[in-house]
């Protein structure tokens, strides 16, 4: 991997939309490259979906050109939650698919971001197959990196966190033992946003939400949309609101980490870093943290000079509030995180390399001991630009994580006990029972799940 | 299964027709409902089992029994209902059997066959072949019953139309016969209404069916049976009346009159026809020839009666005058005739009576002759007596008359039957009648002689009148006239003697005066000895003719006298008239027109005038000084304040008078009075003209003073019109004064107050614009207020008043004041036009005309020396009002300025916010980070300042609001620090949570923040946002 590292230039980005999901974040991402005017981080990208219906939703929500979807398979109604289904139409397709990504200028990328959900069908089951895919037929001249941004499913939703457990194992294999793992997976939680979004006064939560997510919190009638959900409308709808919301913070976040994909002279990258190296200063499964807009100027004195004593004060506060009420899932008090990676943009002046100082005193209280802490900063010359910060913590101990397992679990002892009942993994799942017990266990020992929690010697 | 269904489909329609068609019992429509709802279930099952996999064996098995409990439920029903259909049908068939059989005489050949068609059985079989047999055995009890009630329909009709004709037939002939009869209209109505009645219902209906037929066939019978009885009856009328008939024509064919040929008849016995309808219409065609033939005879006899009752009538009357004739053997004569409307055997029977009268009064003739002549003879001898008394009486008898008599007298001698002495009779009463014309003519003639000659002799009454018929009465007459005229020759003398007597008493009156007439007393005398020698009428009356008019020229010239007396007198008093108009003698002397007195009267008048004359000239002295007297006491009658001008007339009426005292001729008395009155007159105008314009003149003062005087020239007008009539100088003086009093003066007070009260007005709106014009008004209130409480108020006062408040509206002191106020605005007014300007955008061409208006208000304000109050008023009111509009205009530039800066302000994120940390602790926030109420109660002031000072008080907001608009963005830039220090604590955390957190967040940004307005604002929205306090 180190020596690798040199050979990469610069980074080469295709998106890559698997199922509904998947679908609605690249046309979110897509909507926002456009407002800004240009589309310089991506080289290409391509909607990917078994199901007729929701791809032609999402071209005309999006504006999508039907050149950047695909459908394929041959079932309209898509594969519903069979992922295997889904998994094996991938190598059946895949000389369509490679082509029109190819023709779409994927040729010539070397890191493909996969935006899915880990519970729905499609998705769950592509995402595996198309890693290896990627791997083998753009990865035979050069080092591709494939990295999954992936949404958790809602709670409640136990055959979605079936669906979960197996992907997250799949992509989490031995390099060696399989080439469907990914190089990085970027974990974003819907149920933490809505928790978060449900403990809190409204009138802070919006003031929170407006500020992170850019909208402005005197338009009422937005709020309104918002709130409405809370309490006698049912959480199907509110999920669906909710993700209106949630969406855009994950394409910030995205788009954030590709700041670093792209050169400009009026910024400069401190240390020089490339986009595909995140996956080498990181472990696999990693989550987000976005704070936008730090108003530093509120430190300024009277004669508009920023005293650096505070800033270094104010910026500890600043990564406490975004590891715990920014990350894009809940990591609990003590994540003890393994690694962690931050990019702190903003103008010249006050983007300062000493400002690692504070950042990582603040930091170290959620990492795990020996964890190694990658800095970058984002320098701009003009004085106007926005402070952000962006922290990637690796491996956190996710809570939320463990509640799925409970959850896939709750459904594997459902179908348990008989012949008869197991039948149903290979009929509704396509894979059996034990694919299913083998993924748990493993996922318990990477989150330190308790045998006694989960007994599965027993199943 | 299968066929169940289809008999239950069956049976359910049998049933269906069944009810459509036939009453049904109760529960029977139940049963169908039944039927149906189990069928609708049976299909439903049936659909569900067919629907129902063959897997589903458990399923099926139970549908499958419940569709076999269900059929066989059907089933039963069905059967109870095609029972209970059958047995229904089976009651109508035998019901219309029955029917048919007491019908059978009306029923056509179609029915019975159809009757005898129908089945008295239920059928036998299956349910399915039941039903349909019960289906078919049903609609031909249905033809079959139609095909009967349409026969049934059909016979009563029939009956109906031949019973009707009938009807009118006897009704025809029972009209002619007055023959009653119980043949009645009603019934036949009756058979039509029976038919409708079998219409009414389309169901097979036998009790009705039954019911109808026999109430027809009743009524038909019962008709029929009346009608025959009827027929019978005319028969026997027919007959007996023919045979009255004849009895009377052959008999009146005997007595010789002529009589038509008898009809000839054609009914015969009713027996003899077949229908009693044509027996009726031949018996119609008898009763109408008996009838004619009836009226024809009774036409011929009664012309007989009429000529015979006539002639008896005559022969009656002329015989009772001279026999007895007995009247009760006279019965039909005496009775008036019968009329055409008679019965024939009446008319017969006065015709009998008649002719027997006839004979006996031929009998009665004979013995009525020798009584009429002796009677006749006496008459002749009555009228002969008459006609010498009438000569007597110088009556003309013609000679005609008298040998007529004669004549007459012989040939009654000679007459021998009563025909003859009737013709006597005739020509005696004739002559009877001349002689009386005759008499009758000359005593009218004599009256009317007498009557023309005492016409204008009122003393005497007219001559009686001559009445009467008979000339014994009018002979009566001529006597009675005679007496009359020996009556008035008496009279006529006593009328003399009177007017004699009269005429001498007069003649002694003026004996031994101018007035004595010689003359008429030789006539007097000459009268007196004729009145001896008077004889006869004629003379009498001429006689007194002659009296009366004697006496009538002696009265006339004596009258003649008197007017020229009294013409001399009104000479006099018609100077006395000119002179005064009052003169207590002229009642003395009436006109001679109206004098009605007697010759001695009127003498003892002339005596009486001639004493008068002598008094009249001291009278018209003492009227004339009187009236002196009254002018005089009138002037004195002048009110105090208007005397003074009249003083001097009195003067010279006191010089009159002294004057006149010794004047000694009427016309030296006419002389001195009336120059004396013409020179009263004269001076009396002058001074009441001088009095007029001293009036006008106070009043005309006033006007001058006055700023708009009022319109007085109807009331000057009045005043001038204003004149002395008769001496009448009270009444004149007082009517001017009045017209000063009530109609100008109150207008002038008025209009002073009116001017007054503008001025108070206009001093206090210049006060209302701050002006210190406090003592002028309050010396023009006090003014105002003495014009307004002086009750006795006169011009000279109101021109007083006038003075005063002219006095104080031109005062130099006032108008100093006004001047400086108008500068003080002019100047606020220039320092208001930058703002102005800025208002410019909206309305470009304002500013121009703004500046244009302060010039022109600066030109005006320097012109004030030479106005007036009222103008200097007005221009202050504009200033004011040009100020307020500016006001108004830096205000609205204002609010829109600050509404401006809210909207640019509100544009920024969290401006709410900021707002919100402000309005929940505004104290704070004003002391330690923006004086943001300030802002506030500036608005507040300017709202309520009228005045210029609002010009300052704008500026002052203007910088405060500028420095806000740039104060907030950099709060917001600190509120963006808030987000960074919430997470880790909740609105709904505990107080006690919440409020240890928020010392903690406190600590942190005192520790990082070194600005003390930017920790406050920060620890004010914290606080804020969580809701603490």
């Amino acid at each position: 991997m180190e020596e690798m590292e040199e050979k990469v230039p610069a980074s080469s980005v295709f998106l890559l939309g698997v199922g509904e999901c998947g679908g609605n974040l690249l046309g979110e991402y897509i909507n926002a490259e456009r407002e800004r005017g240009r589309m310089t981080r991506v080289s290409g990208y391509l909607l990917l979906n078994t199901n007729q219906m929701d791809v032609i939703k999402a071209r005309e929500r999006y504006h999508i050109p039907p050149e950047n979807t695909l459908i394929f398979g041959d079932t309209p109604m898509g594969v519903g939650g069979r992922f295997m289904e889904a998994y094996s139409l991938v190598d059946t397709w895949w000389d369509t698919i490679a082509d029109q990504i190819s023709s779409l200028g994927g040729d010539v990328a070397n890191t493909f971001i996969i935006l899915t959900s880990t519970g729905g069908g499609t998705g769950c089951g592509a995402t595996p197959a198309l890693i290896r895919q990627i791997k083998e037929t753009f990865g035979k001249t050069r080092r591709v990196y494939v990295y999954v941004a992936a949404v958790l499913p809602f709670e409640g939703q136990s055959s979605e966190a079936l669906n979960t457990t197996w992907l997250l194992y799949k992509l989490m294999q031995e390099p060696t033992s399989s080439k469907e793992i990914a190089d990085l997976v970027i974990l974003l939680s819907n149920r933490t946003m809505l928790r978060r979004r449900l403990q809190h006064d409204r009138r802070l939560v919006m003031d929170i939400i407006g500020a992170s997510l850019g909208v402005d919190t005197s338009d009422y009638q937005q709020i309104e949309k918002v709130l409405k959900y809370t309490g006698e409308v049912s959480s199907k709808a509110l999920e669906k609101t909710f993700i209106d919301i949630v969406n855009p913070l994950i394409v910030q976040t995205l788009i954030k980490m590709l700041e670093l994909s792209t050169y400009a002279p009026d910024k400069n990258i401190f240390p020089t870093i490339d986009f595909a190296d995140l996956a080498n200063r990181l472990d696999i499964i990693t989550v987000p943290a976005l704070f936008t807009d730090i108003p530093y100027e509120a430190l300024k004195d009277e004669r508009g000079n920023v005293d650096m004593d505070s800033l270094s004060a104010f910026l500890e506060e600043v990564v406490n509030v975004t590891v715990r009420a920014y990350s894009l899932v809940d990591i609990g008090d003590e994540p003890s995180a393994s690694s962690a990676f931050y990019i702190l943009s903003g103008p010249q002046q006050f983007t300062d390399v000493h400002l690692d100082i504070p950042i990582k005193r603040a930091l170290g209280s959620y990492l795990a001991e020996g964890a190694s802490i990658t800095p970058v900063f984002v320098q701009y010359k003009q004085r106007n630009m926005p402070m952000d910060l962006l922290i990637l913590l690796g491996l956190p101990k996710l809570e939320e994580i463990r509640e799925i397992m409970r959850e896939a679990y709750q459904l594997i002892s459902l179908h348990s006990g008989s012949k008869v009942k197991e039948r149903w993994f290979l009929k509704s799942k396509g894979v059996s029972r034990e694919v299913f017990i083998d993924a748990l266990r493993e996922l318990m020992e990477l989150f330190d799940v308790e045998e006694s929690e989960i007994e599965l010697s027993g199943t | 299964m299968q066929p169940l269904s289809s008999a239950i489909r069956r049976v359910f329609e049998l049933a269906n027709e069944v009810l459509d068609k036939l009453s049904v019992p109760a529960g029977f429509e139940e049963s169908m409902q039944r039927l149906l709802d189990t069928s609708v279930r049976i299909s439903k099952l049936r659909e569900e089992l067919k629907s129902t996999s063959a897997l589903r064996r458990r399923r099926r098995k139970e549908l499958e029994k419940n569709i076999r409990d269900f059929e066989e439920n059907a089933e039963d029903l069905a059967r109870h209902l095609l029972d209970e259909s059958e047995r229904i049908i089976i009651s109508e068939v035998n019901e219309l059997k029955a029917f048919a059989g007491k019908f059978i005489d009306v029923l056509s050949e179609g029915s019975k066959r159809a009757i005898q068609e129908l089945s008295e059985r239920p059928p036998i079989g299956d349910l399915e072949m039941r039903a349909e047999q019960d289906l078919r055995n049903l609609r031909a009890l249905y033809n079959a019953y139609n095909l009967v009630k349409n026969d049934i329909k059909t016979w009563i009709s029939k009956n109906r139309d031949f019973l009707s004709d009938e009807v009118h037939l006897v009704r025809e002939l029972s009209e002619i016969l007055s023959l009653g009869h119980d043949v009645s209209e009603e019934a036949v109505n009756r058979l039509k209404g029976l038919i409708e009645e079998l219409d009414k219902s389309s169901k097979i209906d036998i009790a009705t069916l039954e019911s109808v037929g026999s109430d027809a066939r009743k009524i038909i019978d019962e008709l029929k049976r009346r009608i025959s009885n009827f027929a019978r009856a005319i028969r026997q009328e027919l007959t007996s009346w023919n045979d009255k008939i004849s009895e009377i024509s052959s008999k009146i064919g005997a007595d010789g009159l002529r009589v038509p040929p008898h009809p000839q008849l054609v009914a015969n016995s009713p027996d003899t026809y077949s229908d009693i309808g044509s027996y009726l219409r031949d018996a119609l065609s008898d009763a109408r020839a008996l009838s004619r033939y009836e009226s024809e005879l009774k036409r011929i006899i009664l012309d007989r009666i009429l000529s015979i009752h006539k002639r008896n009538r005559v022969l009656y009357e002329t015989f009772r005058k001279y026999v007895e004739v007995e009247s009760l053997k006279l019965s039909y004569t005496l009775k008036e005739p019968p009329g055409p409307d008679s019965r024939l055997d009446e008319l017969y029977a006065v015709f009998e009576g008649l002719r027997g009268e006839e004979e006996y009064l031929s009998k009665v003739g004979a013995r009525a002759f020798s009584s009429l002549k002796s009677e006749l003879q006496s008459k002749i001898l009555r009228l002969s007596t008459q006609m010498n008394l009438a000569r007597e009486h110088d009556v003309e008898i013609p000679d005609e008359i008298s040998t007529r008599l004669e004549t007459l007298s012989a040939h009654l001698e000679r007459v021998k039957d009563v025909e003859d002495i009737l013709t006597l009779e005739k020509e005696i009463s004739l002559v009877e009648g001349g002689l009386r014309d005759a008499v009758r003519n000359y005593a009218l003639e004599e009256r009317g002689r007498l009557l023309s000659m005492i016409s204008g002799i009122p003393s005497l009454a007219e001559p009686p009148e001559i009445t009467g018929t008979t000339v014994e009465e009018f002979i009566r007459g001529l006597h009675s006239l005679r007496r009359w005229a020996s009556d008035a020759i008496h009279t006529l003398k006593m009328e003399i003697e009177g007017i004699i007597a009269e005429m001498r008493r007069g003649l002694d009156t003026l004996k031994g005066t101018e007035w004595y007439d010689e003359e008429v007393e030789r006539e007097v005398n000459s009268l007196t000895a004729h009145l001896e020698e008077i004889k006869s009428f004629e003379d009498a009356v001429e006689t007194y003719r002659r009296a009366r008019s004697l006496l009538k020229n002696a009265s006339e010239k004596l009258l003649m006298i008197i007017d020229s007396m009294r013409r001399d007198f009104l000479e006099v008093l018609k100077i006395a008239e000119e002179l005064s108009a009052e003169m207590p003698i002229t009642v003395v002397v009436p006109s001679i027109t109206e004098i009605k007195a007697s010759y001695s009267e009127i003498a003892k008048m002339i005596i009486d005038l001639s004493k008068k004359v002598e008094q009249r000239d001291k009278v018209l002295r003492d009227t004339l000084i009187e009236n002196l007297n009254r002018i005089r006491d009138k002037i004195e009658g002048v009110p105090q304040r208007y005397f003074e001008f009249f003083k001097p007339l009195l003067e010279v009426i006191d010089d009159c008078i002294k004057k006149l005292s010794q004047a000694k001729t009427v016309i030296e008395i006419r002389e001195l009075y009336t120059r004396t009155i013409k020179d009263l007159s004269r001076a009396l105008q002058e001074s009441f003209s001088a009095m007029k314009s001293n009036v006008l003149l106070k009043v005309r003062m006033v006007c001058l003073k006055l700023r708009n005087p009022p319109d007085l020239s109807e009331s000057f007008e009045a005043i001038n019109r204003t004149s002395v009539e008769q001496w009448e100088l009270p009444s004149a003086v007082y009517e001017i004064d009045t017209i000063y009093r009530k109609k100008i003066l109150p207008v002038l007070r008025d209009r002073v107050i009116s001017e007054a009260e503008k001025y108070v007005k206009m001093l206090e709106g210049l006060k209302a614009y701050g002006i210190d014009v406090h003592e002028f008004l309050v010396s023009i209130n006090e003014t105002l207020r003495s014009v307004k409480e002086k009750e006795m108020i006169d011009a000279q006062d109101l021109s007083k008043a006038c003075e005063k408040i002219n006095k104080i509206v031109t005062d130099k002191k006032l108008r100093s004041v006004i001047t400086e106020w108008a500068k003080s605005m002019v100047s606020a007014l220039e320092r208001s036009h930058p703002y102005i300007s800025e208002y410019e955008e909206v309305s470009p061409e304002f500013a121009h005309r703004f500046a244009d208006a302060i010039s022109e208000i600066r030109h005006q304000v320097n012109m004030f020396d030479s106005m007036d109050m009222e103008r200097i008023s007005e221009v202050v009111s504009e200033i004011n009002d040009f100020w307020n509009v500016t006001r108004s205009f830096i205000l609205e530039i204002e609010e829109r300025k600050s509404k401006e800066l809210e909207e640019e302000l509100r544009k920024m994120p969290y401006y709410d916010t900021v707002t919100g940390v402000y309005n929940a602790n505004r104290k704070i926030f004003d002391e330690k980070i923006f004086p943001l109420s300030k802002i506030q109660e500036i608005k507040e002031k300017i709202r309520e300042t009228q005045g210029p000072e609002v010009l300052e008080l704008i500026r002052e907001k203007r910088e405060l609001e500028e420095e806000w608009g740039k104060k907030v963005p950099e709060i917001i830039t600190w509120h963006k620090a808030v987000r960074v220090f919430l997470s880790g604590v909740g609105i709904l955390d505990s107080e006690e949570v919440k409020e240890r957190r928020m010392q903690e967040i406190f600590e942190k940004i005192d520790r990082i923040f070194k600005r003390e307005d930017v920790r406050t604002y920060l620890k004010l929205a914290i606080r804020t946002l969580l809701g603490g306090r």
